[in-house]
């Protein structure tokens, strides 16, 4: 563990990924002075869309033509009316669109309407408890949520990069270093993989939370009103999906506020970032040279992202796409629709939990299979 | 007793090593062969770097791969190529080393101290090794290989780097470590082992060719070896084996089977080096 935290391989790639995602963070402001405007506002008037919270808008006043009125107005039109949808809303609305828009039929089809009236229960849960009332950042919800999820996705990408570099870099140190020879013929030489496997995971885990913390950091820096709605719903009214060629709201299974849903996000990625970092050991156990290692990760990663799709394309294996589906790299992909049912993409319900799960599972057991390989793999 | 039984190594097509069957007790025992011969090969498998294709490597009976930690426990070892933490000084490198041996911490500190001492880097035990000489690094080498005091000693081209003073201290050493361990030591430099080997151990072709006393081995060239100053006066199938000067003239050492050898030359007694060329010759009789 020393070597790496002695690194400096490690404090540079800490030091990269900290100015991209500032530099990232600074490049999404693109409604940053209206969310600010309903961030400030929902300081004083609150997050949830009620009585109370309208009297406290039609007491505000702003200087005529200022772009502080044209805010109110907007905040005005946009809050005026606002329903509490999941009252009237049916789950399997999502499944009967997704079908009617792909031509979806048989055990697929099946599954996707029985993972979405699962979910009514989540709708009606939603209802009960107003969250469709929440503020959020009203019109401008969805923007901003998605300029988050886009943040979160560099970050977990990141720290995926920066944990297979540290596994790589930790069981390919003795080859660079030409003691290979020297330590592999020691009585606990073979053993010590397992050491740099736990002491790169601590290491590249570590480094992945302290950049995700660092770079949220500077994210509110540079988007403070985001403080002031923390506590609102991911699933207000103002988050509007579109999938399937129709919009609706941003459906999770259980209800988060954009706090909470930070750091259930942060869960998953670290879930990924573990789980690649599992296959980062596996490729390295089998390949002894780092760089070509790093490469056939490269490859797999590839081949993991467009695996489903193909595997889809063809239908007489077809449901064994959707089970491939949960794996990290795809897991990746889809982070904007965790804690949702998933799309089309996922016939299970709580897909990021059960695909983090068993690909945690899965390449450990790859991981368990490659160390055996390298205790009886020749070494030089 | 520690027993290589019909052991065969294979790389796709190529054989590195071919049924290869030795017994090593307690001594000295010297690979000598020119490099590619397999020595290494058989050194990597005698240490669990790698494993037989066909056969098996016994220690008292047992075979290595299963007794796994409880035999690599019980060797000591400096590979050919003995790499190294350049910012590590030689007691830490030697500390690491020892807790992956699993030693003791404070049996393994004293030991460490002894042991640079023993190679004459006590007092630069504390200095980084990146401005180590070869020399220095490979009495480092020499020291980890001692550290858990071996009951095998494995030593892949010990000598490499070492200067005339420093070599013949180290075959004192290795002399005297011998008495009470096996100690195999891979090299193709003669003067090595001549004095102190056991028993020689010689490969061909992947093959192994002796495996015998230095004096037995000499022996099979008895009456065949011959120095003379006029190598031009030779006019039958001869091999050329070494030169030298005295007194102004070049004394050309060769081997033949031919009779008319004891005409020319005046008959020596033939030593590993002589063996050593005969044997690994590369060049038809002239």
């Amino acid at each position: 563990m020393k070597k790496l935290l002695c690194s400096p391989t490690l404090l540079g790639l800490i030091v990269a990924c900290l100015l991209t995602n500032t530099f990232f963070s600074t490049i999404v402001l693109g409604s940053a002075d209206y969310s600010s405007y309903v961030g400030n506002v929902a300081e004083t008037a609150g997050i949830r869309v009620n009585d109370e919270f309208q009297n406290q808008l039609a007491l505000l006043q702003e200087p005529k033509e200022s772009p502080e009125s044209y805010f109110l107005e907007y905040l005005r039109k946009d809050t005026n009316g606002l329903s509490n949808l999941y009252e009237t809303f049916e789950a399997s609305s999502i499944a009967k669109s997704e079908i009617a828009a792909y031509g979806i039929t048989g055990d697929v089809a099946r599954l996707l309407e029985e993972k979405c009236e699962a979910l009514q229960a989540s709708v009606d849960a939603k209802a009960k408890s107003g969250e469709a009332l929440d503020l959020y950042l009203a019109g401008f919800t969805t923007h901003e949520h998605n300029a988050l999820v886009f943040i979160w996705r560099m970050f977990a990408l990141e720290g995926a990069l920066i944990g297979v570099l540290m596994v790589l870099l930790l069981i390919g140190y003795e080859q660079n270093n030409r003691t290979a020879a020297l330590v592999f013929s020691l009585r606990k030489g073979r053993r010590l993989m397992s050491a740099k496997l736990l002491a790169a995971m601590a290491v590249g885990l570590a480094s992945f939370v302290l950049v995700w913390f660092a770079s949220m950091a500077i994210y509110l820096a540079l988007h403070p009103y985001l403080i002031h709605i923390w506590h609102s719903s991911v699933s207000s009214a103002f988050h509007i999906v579109f999938d399937s060629f129709v919009f609706r709201p941003f459906l999770t299974w259980d209800s988060f506020s954009l706090f909470e849903y930070a750091f259930a996000q942060l869960g998953i990625s670290i879930g990924i970032v573990l789980s690649v970092m599992l296959l980062g050991f596996f490729i390295g156990m089998l390949i002894k040279n780092n760089y070509l290692a790093f490469f056939i990760f490269l490859v797999t990663v590839m081949v993991l992202y467009i695996l489903p799709p193909t595997l889809a394309s063809i239908g007489q294996i077809e449901m064994s796409s959707y089970v491939i589906n949960h794996n990290p790299v795809r897991l990746w992909w889809m982070q904007e629709y965790w804690f949702t049912e998933g799309t089309r993409q996922y016939l299970w319900p709580r897909f990021e939990t059960i695909g983090v799960a068993s690909s945690l599972l899965v390449l450990s057991l790859l991981a368990l299979l490659g160390y055996r390989h390298f205790w009886r793999k020749d070494l030089a | 007793m520690l027993t290589v039984n019909h052991v065969t190594k294979t790389y796709g097509n190529f054989t590195a090593l071919e049924d290869i069957t030795l017994e090593f007790s307690q001594g000295l025992y010297a690979l000598l062969a020119p490099n590619g011969a397999g020595k290494t090969t058989l050194i990597k498998m005698l240490t669990t770097l790698i494993f037989p294709t066909r056969g098996e490597i016994l220690l008292d009976g047992d075979e290595i791969i299963a007794l796994d930690e409880t035999y690599r426990e019980k060797i000591g070892y400096l590979p050919q190529e003995f790499g190294y933490y350049k910012n590590h000084s030689p007691r830490q490198f030697l500390s690491y080393l020892a807790a992956l041996k699993g030693l003791d911490k404070r049996e393994a500190a004293r030991k460490t101290d002894e042991l640079l001492e023993l190679v004459s880097l006590a007092d630069v035990r504390d200095k980084k090794m990146r401005k180590f000489s070869g020399g220095m690094i490979q009495r480092v080498g020499i020291a980890q290989a001692l550290q858990n005091d071996p009951r095998i000693l494995i030593l892949d081209e010990p000598t490499a780097g070492l200067d005339p003073k420093e070599r013949v201290r180290f075959r004192n050493l290795i002399s005297s470590l011998s008495k009470n361990r096996i100690v195999i030591m891979s090299t193709h430099i003669v003067s090595d082992i001549e004095t102190v080997a056991n028993q020689v151990v010689m490969f061909k072709d992947h093959k192994l060719l002796a495996n015998n006393t230095p004096a037995k081995i000499c022996k099979q060239l008895e009456g065949k070896v011959f120095e003379t100053d006029d190598i031009t006066a030779i006019d039958f199938a001869h091999m050329q084996l070494t030169e030298r000067n005295e007194d102004g003239h070049t004394i050309v050492r060769f081997a033949t089977d031919s009779a008319r050898g004891a005409e020319i030359g005046r008959p020596v007694t033939p030593n590993l080096e002589d063996v050593f060329l005969y044997i690994y010759r590369d060049e038809a009789w002239i």
